[in-house]
């Protein structure tokens, strides 16, 4: 067994327990955790309110809708991997509407190692935008520092009379001194001329 | 706001609108509406679109829907690439005269001036079954403020408020209500036309994302027997309205209170 930094939860959409208990063979607890199943979409849906997953597989067509509708409103909404399996007849242009809505999409029928090897691909595609997320996350994150060291400074220039060069320095030795990042330094300048005024 | 028929064109361009839909209400307040093509557009700014309006209630034989420019509005759950906008209309007979007895004309016709007025509406939020058709299963069994993990349709309201914003409505707040799935989220108060407007765009916005999440929302009265009933309420100027609202088209309950 491999060692696995992490394990990846998977929901799988599909009207037939045959197709679901198969898949579900497909995923060991090691590498996929924890592994559901909704028997429609509207299932899905209510599934996904509740808790993100990593791969979503949906075996189309299901009883309330085909489910590109579905496959194409998680990728809009959620960082989801998504597999879509159609039947072999409509696939090249379900494949096609799909595609620009980045769902993955897969003719049946399907073996099991094509199944495990997408899986593999979709674990990677996962990857992909969970270092999207943290990038866009640390752009946030930048912002709101340069939001908070210029609360700090002006607080320092109105209430402790430094020029805006001497705040700057001021924060930034606080940062350094105190072993803390500058968004810290800055609350902590903020709190303190909100107490004293 | 205001737009000319030329900001609007070019608008509809420049945006990439695929689909244009003009609303109008039954007699009962529900709303219907058709789309037409942006190469229609023009005309319907002129001259309106006419259509046949005999199967809608409270209406029989032809009349034009002539869009109401300053209620341009995107539907932002429509996909991005192909985006659809929305116009409220105003009703005129095919002789060009106005539709006396339309509830939304009259309230137009007869609201000016400063009063804000907001309508809150609460609903039931039900499961779909493996059909999609609703169950008579509530979402949740939460009461009155209840949070998750007994409120599980924190994300729905979430959602729903988010949608309203983007459209141009003010949510200020929402919450679980009494009954077991149900909910309201409330809005800030709009000129009185606007109002009306909102109210009942807030109801397909409910109806939109609760499909959306898997969940069918319920306006009806009483969609669970032995619990609470659904509620209308309606505040004029700051001050609540006495009085059942409920079931009341919001352009005569309005109206009704101008006169």
């Amino acid at each position: 067994m491999i060692f696995q930094p992490r394990t990846y939860g998977v929901l799988i959409v599909s009207s037939s327990e045959k197709f679901v208990s198969a898949t579900k063979e497909l995923l060991p607890m090691t590498d996929y955790w924890p592994v559901e199943a909704a028997e429609s979409a509207g299932a899905a849906r209510r599934r996904l309110l509740m808790r993100d997953f990593d791969i979503v597989i949906i075996n189309s067509p299901l009883t309330d809708e085909f489910g590109t509708q579905l496959a194409e409103d998680i990728t809009a909404e959620y960082s989801s991997a998504v597999l879509l399996l159609t039947r072999g007849e409509v696939y090249e242009d379900v494949f096609y509407k799909v595609l620009v809505s980045g769902v993955a999409s897969l003719p049946k029928p399907i073996n099991a190692h094509t199944m495990e090897t997408a899986l593999r691909i979709l674990s990677a595609e996962r990857e992909r935008l969970r270092k999207s997320e943290e990038k866009r996350v640390s752009v946030e994150e930048k912002i709101e520092e340069i939001r908070l060291v210029n609360r700090a400074k002006w607080a320092l220039i109105e209430k402790s009379g430094l020029t805006e060069e001497e705040a700057h320095r001021h924060i930034e030795k606080l940062s350094m001194d105190k072993r803390i990042s500058k968004s810290a330094a800055a609350k902590l300048i903020i709190n303190n001329s909100e107490s004293l005024s | 706001m205001e737009y000319t028929p030329k900001e609007v064109l070019e608008y509809i361009r420049e945006a990439d609108v695929k689909f244009i839909r003009l609303a109008l209400c039954d007699k009962t307040g529900k709303q219907k509406n058709i789309a037409i093509m942006p190469s229609e557009l023009s005309k319907a700014l002129e001259v309106g679109v006419e259509i046949d309006a005999s199967p809608i209630e409270g209406f029989d034989g032809r009349i034009i829907l002539k869009p109401d420019l300053s209620t341009l509005c995107e539907l932002p759950w429509r996909p991005q690439h192909g985006r659809v906008v929305h116009f409220f209309c105003d009703l005129l007979m095919p002789d060009g005269s106005a539709i006396a007895d339309y509830p939304r004309n009259i309230l137009k016709s007869i609201s000016a001036g400063a009063d804000t007025a907001v309508i809150d509406q609460s609903f039931y939020l039900f499961t779909l079954d493996e059909n999609g058709c609703a169950t008579k299963v509530t979402h949740d069994k939460a009461g009155y403020m209840d949070i998750a993990p007994d409120d599980k349709g924190e994300n729905v309201r979430r959602e729903i408020c988010l949608t309203l914003e983007r459209m141009g409505i003010t949510p200020v707040g929402s919450h679980h209500e009494r009954g077991p799935g149900q909910h309201i989220v409330n809005c800030a108060p709009a000129k009185l036309l606007t109002a009306a407007d909102n109210a009942v765009t807030y109801r397909a916005v409910v109806r939109t994302i609760a499909a959306q999440y898997g969940l069918f929302a319920d306006f009806s009265s009483s969609p669970v027997s032995g619990s609470p009933e659904n509620f209308v309420r309606l505040t004029v100027n700051g001050k609540a309205e006495p009085g059942e609202h409920f079931g009341k088209d919001p352009y005569i309950l309005l109206a009704d209170y101008c006169r």
